[in-house]
């Protein structure tokens, strides 16, 4: 009989109203990779959570390292060899980047902590993952999310773990830290530490998983070898049918833009040392990508447009006149809509309910003299749901009860029943499954073909070729080039990357 | 798409066991903990059920539930106020400062409200804008609030009786029910349509739950906050202008002291989560009556003030208890 590292048998897991696990098994082997697999509200993340105990199981048992298992604390877990990188991160933005990966296990001299050494350790672990340049000593929270993701995995590597749990780590990641975690993963097998991995990014699946265990509405499909598998198969056990329509992704054809009018207008666009004389702009129908390295400044030119953050120099132009705003509030009422990559910090109201996290940027529209109507809420909560396939229990499920799709799904539904004139588009599909992803690109370039100007930021490269009229390429705070509909591909995107830096250097150089 | 919508389960036995009691209990604790009081009041004192103890009990209740349904606001919103009962002691000594001066019984009051409500603004200001943590904005107003209520009333003690205040304070409508009752009630059914159905409520909500998230949709974070402790300010001054009405006397020193604590104490046993984002009004209004009939019962059977402390304390913990699964 093999032994494994993990046995999970027989797993049940019930929420008020709603079967989350019923009779899932995972065996983990030492030293693999293994992927868990499932769609949005599969219940991947709820196995997650049992096996470190922040759900209470119903049912089943648990063996870890060959001795039964029931955890009943953070520190507990850890001791016994489990490191755990959570979907929603739970760092804490206001300590800096070095006591969010030592806290909890400081490197101590005579019972205080020391925190030269903690300081030193940082910076190499990071040095190691390719982030030489984060200040390891400034809060976690100036950091991009994907710079916070790389935070949350130098931390869980840095544990001393014989499985080292990832729920969707490289959900903000771009190409270049997917492939640095990659190495990071090798190097973990080779000392014969075991992996989960979860992702739906299947090209990611492929690269790096040994095997995978797939769910299905909280049931367990099987477990398969990634080698017997092919895409198509997997997103087909999946999803429980025959998954050719949804993988079918063709570049998507726009119509009626004819007549299109530049909706923004910004010139020279200037901020701090980040943002550098960026120009762009924006017609109406069209879907505008940015592309760009961690740090590249992508974000920050969405919170400049959307009046979160004002620019020191520059100006901008909304519908032909020139628009001053102070807040996010003067954005949206000028027609903005803006959907953050950041979901758990600048999304969510976790405590209140599906419905109000929907419609609170129309709330203004659908009361009269400060009085809500309740029932238009419920409907456009209620079509929105239906709409995109949103899995809940109701408008009145808190949401911080959706598994995190879904809770995407909700942020997007936000944006989309505002009808705005111009929406920017955080990383739109983060965390999104498959299926799901396919359907909000379609939803995305209808909405355009309705004359809506979308500004799109991804850092996945295949979506904004699927999606985008035009790409503009940032790099360290500029712009360094725009790509025309003919002109658009992964190689001409990449150079204009390589290009950008290398201009800049000469610039700059000695 | 057709995707996986949550199967519902069926009722079974074990379904009772592992869900319903811990709901129950956190949703209702706070009823369940006045039932089990009123039980006890009913064996200890027979003549608990008479309309006498009702009125007074209820009439006792009145500060104390004005206050904290605008306490429960302001915890919604991610704050706290510990100004409410230095407010109260402000708007009361403006109020009979202008009365006793020749101004109007009524402008008098008019003038104690908005004083009161100065104090809400002045606390939403600085929260809002200058990011200071509510806690120590609410304090400073606490302290100097009751140092300029001292001041502003001369005399420690001033008496009412025989002034419309005394009236107002005993007024009965129609002959009958207290005015305070009335106005009690007004107030709960406006801070319900509030809570239940106003854009307001939904923002404050929003800032308590997500602040930056709410800046995000577009609530305006400002006024809503300062709303917030606006309408706070104002349910004080109604509370302390009715308690001196009542007793037809000030004194600044008193008025309102330690009601801070009752309020929290009410919203916290009522079931509102202090990290923000839910109001729940019917849970203060029970928590409210809790805390004064613990006090009233205390009395009944002559034991010491003391214990009725304690015993608050014990509730306090009990609620908190069956709610920590929120
Ligand atoms: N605390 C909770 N209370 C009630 N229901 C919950 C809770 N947590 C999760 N659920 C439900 O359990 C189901 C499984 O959620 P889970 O988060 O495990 O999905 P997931 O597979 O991780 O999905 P995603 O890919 O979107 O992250 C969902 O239907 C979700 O709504
Ligand atoms: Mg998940």
């Amino acid at each position: 009989m093999e032994h494994y590292l993990l046995e999970m048998k027989g797993i049940g897991k019930t929420f008020p109203g709603v079967v989350a696990l019923d009779d899932v098994s995972l065996f983990i082997r030492y030293g693999e990779v293994h992927a868990l697999m499932g769609e949005n509200g599969a219940g991947k993340s709820t196995l997650i959570k049992v096996l470190t105990g922040i759900y209470p199981r119903d049912a089943g048992e648990i063996r870890f390292d060959r001795n039964g298992f029931s955890p009943t604390g953070a520190a507990q877990v850890q001791q016994a060899g489990i490191s755990t990188i959570y979907q929603e991160l739970n760092l804490i933005p206001h300590l800096s980047v070095c006591e969010n990966i030592f806290i909890g296990r400081e490197p101590k001299t005579r019972g205080l902590i020391d925190w030269k050494t903690a300081e030193k350790r940082a910076k190499e672990i990071l040095t190691d993952m390719g982030l030489q340049e984060v200040d390891v000593l400034g809060p976690l929270r100036k950091q991009s999310v994907a710079t916070q993701q790389m935070v949350a995995i130098a931390r869980a590597i840095s544990i001393d773990a014989k499985l080292v749990v990832m729920d969707e780590p490289t959900s903000s990641l771009s190409e270049k830290e997917v492939q640095t975690l990659f190495r990071v993963i090798e190097t973990l097998k080779e000392q014969n530490i075991s992996i989960i991995f979860i992702s739906h990014k299947l090209d990611e699946v492929f690269e790096i998983c040994d095997r995978a265990t797939i769910l299905r509405d909280g049931r367990l499909v099987g477990q398969y070898s990634i080698g017997d598998l092919t895409k198509l198969k997997l997103v087909s056990l999946m999803i429980g049918r025959d998954a050719t329509s949804v993988l079918g992704k063709n570049k998507s054809v726009s119509t009626g833009r004819e007549d299109r009018q530049v909706v923004l207008k910004a010139t020279n666009l200037s901020r701090a040392r980040r943002t550098t004389e960026i120009s762009i702009d924006i017609n109406s129908g069209e879907i505008v990508g940015v592309a760009g390295l961690l740090g590249s400044g992508r974000t920050e030119l969405a919170r400049i447009l959307f009046g979160d953050e004002m620019q020191d120099r520059g100006r901008i132009e909304i519908g032909g006149k020139s628009a001053r705003m102070k807040s996010p509030r003067d954005a949206i009422r000028l027609g903005l809509g803006f959907c953050s990559e950041d979901r758990k910090e600048e999304g969510l109201f976790p405590n209140m309910s599906v419905m109000d996290n929907m419609t609170m940027a129309v709330l203004p529209e659908l009361s009269k003299a400060g009085v809500l109507s309740r029932r238009a809420q419920l409907e456009i909560a209620q079509s929105y749901i239906d709409k995109m396939g949103i899995a809940t229990s109701g408008p009145n499920q808190p949401m911080k009860e959706l598994s995190g799709g879904n809770q995407q799904k909700v942020l997007l539904a936000r944006w989309l029943c505002k009808n705005p004139m111009l929406m920017i588009l955080d990383e739109p599909t983060r965390g999104i499954d498959v299926g799901g992803k396919a359907e909000i690109e379609n939803l995305i370039t209808e909405l355009a073909g309705d004359g809506v100007a979308i500004l799109m930021i991804s850092s996945e490269m295949e979506e904004l070729i699927r999606s985008c009229d035009r790409i503009a390429v940032l790099s360290e705070g500029r712009k360094v080039g725009e790509l025309a509909a003919k002109e658009i591909s992964e190689e001409h995107i990449m150079q204009l990357m390589a290009h950008g830096s290398d201009s800049r250097e000469d610039v700059h150089g000695p | 798409m057709d995707r996986n919508v949550n199967t519902p389960i069926n009722t079974s036995t074990g379904w009772l066991k592992s869900i319903a009691w811990a709901e129950i209990l956190g949703n209702y604790g706070a009823q369940l903990v006045f039932l089990t009081l009123i039980a006890a009041c009913a064996l200890s004192t027979p003549k608990f059920f008479s309309l006498g103890t009702l009125e007074i009990t209820l009439l006792d209740v009145f500060p104390v539930m004005l206050v904290a349904l605008g306490m429960t606001l302001v915890i919604s919103s991610g704050g706290i106020d510990i100004s409410v009962g230095a407010i109260m002691a402000i708007s009361g000594a403006v109020t009979v400062a202008l009365y006793t001066s020749g101004v109007g019984w009524v402008l008098s009051m008019g003038c104690g409200i908005g004083a009161a409500a100065l104090c809400g603004l002045f606390n939403g200001v600085l929260i809002s804008i200058f990011r200071i943590q509510p806690i120590i904005v609410t304090l400073v107003v606490m302290i100097a609030g009751r140092g300029l209520a001292r001041r502003i009333q001369v005399d420690p003690t001033t008496s009412l009786k025989s002034t419309p205040f005394d009236t107002l304070g005993l007024y009965r409508i129609a002959g009958k029910v207290p005015v305070q009752i009335v106005i009690m009630l007004a107030v709960i059914a406006v801070m319900l349509f509030v809570v239940k159905k106003t854009v307001f409520a939904k923002n404050t909500e929003a800032i308590g739950d997500n602040p930056r998230a709410a800046r995000l949709v577009g609530v305006n974070t400002l006024t809503t906050t300062v709303g917030v402790y606006v309408v706070c300010g104002v349910l004080c001054a109604i509370a302390g202008i009715m308690t001196i009405a009542r007793i037809a006397q000030l004194n600044a020193v008193t008025l309102g002291g330690f009601i801070e604590l009752d309020a929290i104490a009410a919203v916290a046993i009522g079931g509102t989560p202090f990290s923000g984002g839910r109001a729940r009004i019917l849970g203060t209004i029970t928590g409210a009556i809790i805390v004064i009939l613990v006090g009233v019962i205390v009395g009944l059977n002559k034991m010491p003030d003391d214990y009725a402390k304690v015993f608050k304390a014990l509730i306090i913990v009990i609620a908190m208890w069956a709610q920590r699964r929120k």
